[in-house]
């Protein structure tokens, strides 16, 4: 088998086998797929704009919590069924990017950052005194609208696959390397005539319409929502922290990362919940430390060495001698 | 409206000049955006009731800020030095991210070690008040806002008037020329990290006082704290004292016309209002 053909047959496998899982895994492991698989199409909706867009936004919790209540809203006073709610979730959270990409980007760098924040701050602290939405007390989905667990199962990889399908379409796409050109020099790629706030309010779209449909499900699944858990900073540091860990601008990263941080350090210490949030915030720093591009870019400089080492070189190629180690700003 | 709200307004605006103030020096400095501000903000209070109720020591809030000032600052020295030096070279992403883990650290430091619940520190002068010409000045806020000025006028003149203000300024400026002239950047750096984590514990202290704490309220501090900084320009240690007296006069006036259960949203909503229409904040000028 050629190398060429081998990653498109482990990627297809790898559905397949996620699909059926319900047939021959237990009820408990669909359980943790589901949440795993959440999280990851959350980190992958971040990772457009946060990794290939390269504005890192802190205020995605925003677009969660807006696919959320509009999913649990569309429920309550429609009955639509859920396909229609998910769509409708990131047609309103598309809704919402669109709008607040317009003071947003004026801002760049981390005044972007605080801003998206403060969008989020601000809508959280709007959703728990507003009574239309059942200020702090939420909103509950009703439950006839809830489908089996297998459904939502199914309907998060779905999703999953389609951000991640998003992700790699931006690194081959005219769309995505506009947007990564804009990311690594905004100003040479407007000398080009690209339009940076243009590119990026459309990055910013796309993700937030993704995070919205995650939202969508993430409301089905828990049925009772409120302000605090939807918009409050807990998705965001999620989304970010895994998206970090597993590699900013990958396409595998989100996914490692959510294996990494949910599988192997949240589900591990579930019984301390501080001391996990602790070891969590602690690879955080040590990943942008020694190894900024995050897990997958740590195993890929590792696999080049081997291969490089297998073949006789002696020593690692595509290294320049003398960058480690300097450290004067 | 009533002078009584302006007068209040004005006072917690002092508090959050202090509380900015770290934020702007780190900015102005290193250009490092300090997302882990809010939680040095909360090591003040913290670090109070380690001393006061875990240790047991029959100490005012006030007095422990002498104790815990040195332990902020040998705690956050070899932070700048070691973890976020080195990644300053590297843009401002990375910087931004590693301040985002220590963020995380901190609270579930905080939450493992005292637990989720609020937390207030326990003063006699917490609830007392004056009145003066028919205003109730709370003593906490009358104390906030001296601890509030002092600070920033104290760090402003350190700057501008001393040698090391002088070196601090350098080596703000240009890193690369201010090390060939015998400065030593990497460890001003850490000193300028060290002080505002340091102005920010105390701030956090008073904010511990005043109103309440939990692990979590860095955040919202952080915002203010933010909103201070772009309404007295980025990196613009003088300018943070109007942005703080702003914001306070602004929340408590914003609060009062639309019911308190807003205030907050009033704070985000001036804040985005103001970076969007005047990045550069209301006195700077466009850079």
């Amino acid at each position: 088998m050629t190398r060429s053909a081998a990653g498109p047959l482990a990627v297809v496998a790898t559905l397949v086998v996620l699909w059926s899982a319900p047939g021959f895994a237990s009820a408990s492991t669909i359980d943790t797929l589901t949440t795993l698989g959440l999280l990851a199409a959350a980190a992958q909706a971040w990772n457009v704009i946060g990794g290939f867009g390269g504005q890192f936004s802190l205020g995605h919790a925003a677009f969660i919590g807006t696919g959320a209540y509009g999913a649990a809203l569309l429920l309550i006073h429609t009955g639509v069924p859920l396909p229609v709610a998910v769509l409708g979730a990131a047609v309103a959270c598309a809704t919402v990017a669109a709008l607040v990409a317009i003071p947003l980007f004026r801002l760049s760098g981390a005044s972007f950052s605080i801003g998206s924040l403060a969008v989020a701050l601000a809508l959280a602290s709007w959703m728990t005194t507003w009574q239309a939405t059942g200020a702090s007390q939420g909103l509950n989905v009703p439950f006839e609208s809830i489908p089996e667990p297998v459904v939502q199962y199914r309907w998060v990889v779905g999703v999953l696959v389609v951000a991640t399908l998003v992700v790699w379409w931006l690194g081959r796409s005219a769309f995505g390397l506009r947007l990564m050109a804009v990311r690594d020099d905004e100003a040479a790629a407007a000398a080009l005539g690209v339009s940076g706030t243009r590119v990026k309010t459309g990055a910013f779209v796309l993700s937030a319409a993704l995070a919205g449909a995650v939202g969508a499900l993430v409301a089905v699944r828990q049925i009772s929502i409120e302000p605090t858990a939807m918009f409050g900073l807990g998705w965001t540091i999620d989304m970010v922290v895994m998206v970090v860990v597993g590699g900013i601008g990958t396409v595998a990263g989100p996914i490692v990362g959510a294996v990494a941080v949910y599988f192997l350090i949240e589900r591990q210490l579930e019984e301390f919940e501080a001391i996990s949030a602790a070891i969590t915030g602690l690879l955080v720093i040590v990943v942008i430390r020694f190894a900024p591009d995050g897990l997958v870019g740590a195993g890929r400089t590792l696999l080049r060495r081997t291969i490089a080492l297998r073949r006789g070189a002696g020593r690692p190629t595509g290294r320049v001698v003398g960058t480690q180690g300097a450290e004067a700003p | 409206m009533t002078p009584q709200v302006v007068i209040d307004g004005l006072l917690i605006g002092g508090l959050y000049a202090g509380v900015a103030l770290g934020l702007s020096l780190a900015f102005g400095v290193m250009r490092l955006v300090n997302l882990a501000h809010g939680e040095l903000l909360m090591l003040g209070p913290y670090l109070v009731v380690l001393l006061t109720v875990t240790l047991g020591m029959g100490i005012d809030p006030l007095l422990a800020i002498v104790l815990l000032a040195p332990i902020v600052f040998g705690l956050a020295y070899p932070l700048q030095r070691f973890v976020l030096t080195p990644l300053l070279s590297r843009g401002m992403e990375q910087p931004l991210v590693a301040t985002f883990g220590v963020s995380l650290l901190l609270v579930a430091v905080f939450t493992e070690a005292f637990g989720g619940e609020t937390r207030s520190l326990a003063a006699d002068y917490a609830t007392s008040s004056l009145d003066v010409l028919g205003l109730q000045l709370r003593v906490i806020y009358l104390i906030a806002f001296a601890v509030g000025v002092g600070m920033v006028l104290a760090v402003h003149l350190a700057i501008t008037r001393t040698r090391q203000g002088r070196a601090l300024r350098a080596a703000a400026e240009d890193p690369d020329t201010a090390g060939a002239m015998g400065i030593d950047v990497q460890r001003t750096y850490a000193v300028a990290f060290a002080l505002a984590a340091v102005t920010a514990a105390v701030a956090g202290v008073i904010a511990g006082i005043a109103f309440s704490v939990t692990p979590n309220s860095g955040a919202g501090l952080l915002i203010k704290a933010f909103a201070v900084v772009v309404l007295g320009g980025l990196g613009n240690v003088g300018g943070t004292l109007i942005g703080g007296l702003c914001l306070g006069v602004a929340e408590s006036i914003g609060a009062d016309l639309a019911g308190g259960e807003h205030r907050d949203l009033v704070v985000y909503g001036l804040f985005i209002a103001v970076l969007t229409l005047r990045p550069h904040g209301l006195v700077g000028r466009p850079a």
